[in-house]
């Protein structure tokens, strides 16, 4: 027995490591949680820490080119302050900020992601309001900290205007509208998403087009294009694709682009390159071109599914179209859209769905794709990509383009008359200050200094990304990515991915269409998929409504407790805090209880009671 | 239990080294920041400790603490009952105070809604308590949110015969309203009008009052300027569509309906060639120098 208890048991080697990483966390802990999260060093240096998920090449070294000129500042340097960064993957970033601002030991500055902690009004119990600040100039604006060459009136311009119209979209980027204040100060903007082309497959493709143009009689490929009157199904003119053909520039319309990828697969198979194909997708959604035609495609039934006319549509007004037999399967919009994905799902690579982002975008660079889609955060990545290529005669110019858009005498016109406008598109990159932190002034300043127009056009110039500051110059490869203020808005298309669709019904539409993607189903098949889980009174329509009340009803609740918050701001005489009152009460009249969500039940099914579980 | 004597430390400063104002204050900030939990901490601990004499100080935290009490989440029937008494005693207390009007409103919403599971709606209690504000605070702006949520009740009932009255009671109060309260009252009429009575017709003047008194939402005013040209043209009266579109892209340049009001009033132009409308051209992204 005395022996037994002498002997040193080797579990209590587990339990000393536990019980001493539970303490040193635990002295740490505390530590920076009395700092407020930001850790000060010895000598009284403050040091302010800036956490981001921007880890794509070029952004975190520009990022540490501005963080060390503001170091730099004398005014900084005397204060003993020092701005640091933080990156953190994005597939952790929410988890690690989750833990970090319950815990206090949050870094002073933060990408302003999605976590569910800030959700809504929470968001307001982490970071700061910044909206008493937007309207003063920014002091890093002024003649002193300007580019040198600037004209006279720009340069007076950019100093005196309040610091939120300094930005191209007024600052909505870092605006919350159920708070009703500014959170946050982007810093880059993503642009849109556009078609990257590789100019020497084009130059080679449109040669070896040509050339087949001059055969006397043109292949098969070639005539099935067509469209004419007799061939209703082609997709453009010849004659306008022999044209294109002999003009230096990328397809402008849809037709021609169709025409581009035929062609492409032509010309692979004629001279046996077995890897190249005509678009590089995966499944990457910025990479899938069919899905951002998807709105455009469903976004002419507004007037009919909307039942208060005008404004978004909502999940359950396109939902419930099809039990109010506004739309199905034999819908001309569907099938055109289902036609158009079979058309250019078959210029993806075989088995895309199994691919990754950066599978597609090593096919691109490594030259076996003569396109891919993407944002303009993956443009730095693609061009050094591209420029980085050992042998000088594998690199190749990139061309950029919009999505074409049919033209009137080609197909899918009627069904395409718009691209959806970008001009929703802001400022990317929020960067907010932690309402914990012991250097809320120095945190501020820093952003104002990142977001000056010197700074963010040399920044962005560096990371080769867009600015968010008017009248500043983007890198030369950034230009095609500037948003397209043009086109319908996409809150009047009918989608399909919305979370407030019943997972059911979404979760169906998903992966029906994937399947139709890869070959497995047909269009029968799709219809008879989807329209069965619509028609299931447990899992489609029936459910859809339920759900919208449900979130309606939830969402009413969190407009209360703003209200009242705001009700008591206003009779303590916060500035703005009656006109923000105001603003919500008139969103409880339209929105209380669900009263919307029953008024069109009411509308549908006048003789119903509303569905329950 | 070291661990756990550091992490219990953390809290900041003693409640007990603040002064009662100084722990209301704290109170109200949390609230201020929604953090109900906290605020009702605080507040539970700190309003018994307010001399009931101070009545500045005492109406303050006992109307904040019944707030955090009942927006605490997730919402308990006991919180609930707390909140509501503390406002009772409030209003029984100071009648004739600010936040006892602030109360009576508060608690005509906790009977008109669910606020937790089994919690019985109470349509014509709720309707009592925004009557009384009406009656006893006639000129306030209390008494301007308690019609509104008076009317609310009635066009929820969704009968045109409740949502009639509805609008009556706002139409009776608008004429004698701060221009604040104009926009929002009268954008409320015209949705009544426009999606409860599917009267598009009656719904145009009031949202043309409301676009003139300021919207309430102004940050959405391009969707409400979108909705008025539809509504307008709807009814026929193509012009005034076609000065809600025009304003729609001069005040909101960057909104995105900018191409389809140009896109509307390029067909009204069309329509009606003497009105000679002038097109607007849209702006553009402001990159470059």
């Amino acid at each position: 027995m005395s022996n037994t208890s002498r002997k040193f048991n080797p579990s209590w080697i587990a339990v000393i490591i536990l019980v001493g990483a539970f303490v040193v966390s635990a002295i740490r802990f505390f530590l920076i949680a009395s700092e407020g999260g930001s850790s000060d060093e010895a000598g009284g240096l403050k040091v302010i820490r800036v956490a981001h998920w921007q880890l794509e090449p070029g952004f975190r070294e520009s990022m540490q080119w501005a963080m060390d000129t503001y170091n730099a500042l004398p005014h900084v340097r005397e204060a003993n302050v020092r701005i640091e960064q933080e990156p953190i993957p994005e597939r952790v970033f929410n988890q690690v900020m989750n833990v970090h601002l319950i815990s206090g030991t949050a870094p002073d500055i933060a990408t302003k992601g999605e976590t569910t902690i800030i959700r809504g009004n929470a968001l307001a119990r982490f970071y700061a309001p910044i909206g008493e600040f937007v309207n003063e100039p920014n002091p890093y604006n002024q003649k002193a900290y300007q580019i040198q060459d600037l004209s006279d009136e720009l340069s007076q311009s950019i100093a005196s205007m309040p610091w939120r119209d300094t930005f191209f979209d007024g600052l909505e980027g870092g605006y919350v509208e159920s708070l009703s204040d500014f959170f946050a100060i982007p810093v880059s903007t993503a642009g849109g998403n556009r078609v990257f082309y590789n100019m020497a497959i084009m130059e080679a493709v449109k040669a070896y087009a040509y050339q087949t143009f001059a055969r006397e009689a043109l292949p098969e490929w070639m005539t099935d294009l067509d469209r004419s009157l007799g061939q209703p199904d082609g997709f453009l003119p010849l004659e306008r694709a022999k044209q294109w053909v002999q003009g230096p520039s990328i397809p402008e319309t849809m037709g021609e682009w169709i025409f581009y990828c035929a062609a492409v697969q032509a010309y692979a198979e004629a001279e046996g390159l077995e890897y190249l194909v005509p678009i590089s997708a995966s499944i990457y959604p910025h990479n899938n071109v069919i899905l951002r035609y998807e709105s455009e495609f469903f976004a002419n039934h507004w007037k009919r599914l909307d039942f208060d006319l005008g404004t978004t549509l909502s999940s359950i007004e396109v939902i419930s179209g099809f039990d109010r037999k506004l739309w199905d399967f034999e819908d001309s919009t569907f099938q055109a859209y289902f036609d158009f994905m079979q058309t250019i799902v078959s210029f993806y690579p075989k088995g895309f769905l199994g691919l990754d982002r950066e599978q597609a975008l090593r096919r691109f660079v490594m030259g076996n794709a003569a396109m891919i889609t993407t944002g303009g955060w993956d443009a730095q990545s693609i061009l050094s990509g591209i420029a980085g290529r050992d042998r000088p005669e594998d690199r190749f110019e990139v061309e950029l383009g919009l999505r074409p858009m049919p033209a009137e005498d080609e197909r899918w016109y009627a069904q395409l008359p718009m691209r959806m406008t970008e001009a929703n598109i802001g400022g990317g990159v929020p960067l907010a200050i932690n309402k914990q932190t012991p250097h809320f002034d120095w945190a501020l300043d820093f952003l104002k200094f990142l977001s000056s127009h010197r700074i963010n056009e040399e920044f962005n110039q560096r990371a080769g990304w867009l600015p968010v500051i008017v009248n500043t110059v983007p890198p030369d490869a950034m230009d095609a990515f500037v948003p397209d203020m043009h086109g319908a808005p996409k809150q009047l298309a009918m989608r399909f991915d919305s979370s407030d669709i019943p997972s059911s019904i979404r979760n169906t539409w998903a992966s029906t269409i994937k399947l139709f993607m890869s070959g497995d189903i047909d269009y029968t098949g799709l219809s008879q998929r989807i329209s069965e889980v619509l028609d299931n009174p447990d899992l489609g329509v029936s459910r859809a409504w339920k759900i919208s009340l449900q979130k309606a009803q939830d969402a009413s609740r969190a407009n209360d407790r703003v209200i009242s918050v705001e009700r008591l701001n206003a009779t303590l005489g916060v500035e703005n805090a009656l006109s923000r009152e105001r603003s919500l009460l008139y969103n409880s009249m339209n929105s209380d209880e669900g009263i919307s969500v029953l008024r069109w039940w009411k509308e549908t099914k006048p003789s119903e009671p509303f569905p329950t579980y | 239990m070291l661990g756990a004597s550091l992490l219990v430390g953390c809290g900041g400063p003693e409640a007990s080294e603040l002064s009662v104002e100084e722990q209301v204050q704290a109170g109200v900030k949390a609230l201020q920041i929604f953090d109900f939990e906290q605020s009702r901490e605080i507040l539970l601990q700190a309003q018994p400790k307010v001399d009931v004499s101070d009545e500045t100080l005492w109406t303050l935290a006992t109307y904040s603490y019944a707030l955090s009490a009942w927006h605490d989440s997730p919402p308990v029937e006991e919180n609930v009952l707390v909140a509501k008494a503390a406002l009772q005693e409030l209003i029984e207390r100071y009648p004739q105070s600010l936040y006892a009007s602030c109360a009576l409103i508060d608690l005509g919403r906790m009977a008109e809604i669910k606020d937790f599971p089994h919690d019985e709606p109470d349509v014509e209690t709720a309707r009592d308590y925004y009557r009384q504000v009406i009656q006893e605070f006639p000129n306030s702006d209390m008494a301007v949110r308690a019609t509104l949520n008076l009317a609310q009740t009635y066009a929820q009932e969704l009968e045109e015969s409740s949502v009639r009255q509805a609008i009556q009671l706002l139409e009776e109060r608008l004429p004698n309203l701060d221009s604040g309260w104009v926009g929002l009252y009268a954008q409320y009429i015209a949705q009544l009008y426009a999606f409860y009575l599917k009267d598009h017709d009656a719904a145009i003047q009031p949202y043309l009052k409301a676009v003139d008194a300021g919207l309430p939402r102004a940050s959405d005013g391009d969707v409400s300027l979108w909705q008025l040209g539809l509504l307008t043209e709807d009814v026929g009266q193509a012009m005034t569509a076609a000065r809600s579109y025009a304003k729609l892209i001069d005040a909101y340049p960057r909104s995105v309906y900018t191409t389809v009001a140009r896109q509307r009033l390029l067909a009204i132009a069309e329509q009606n060639p003497a009105a000679e409308i002038t097109i607007p051209e849209l702006p553009e992204t402001t990159f470059g120098r």
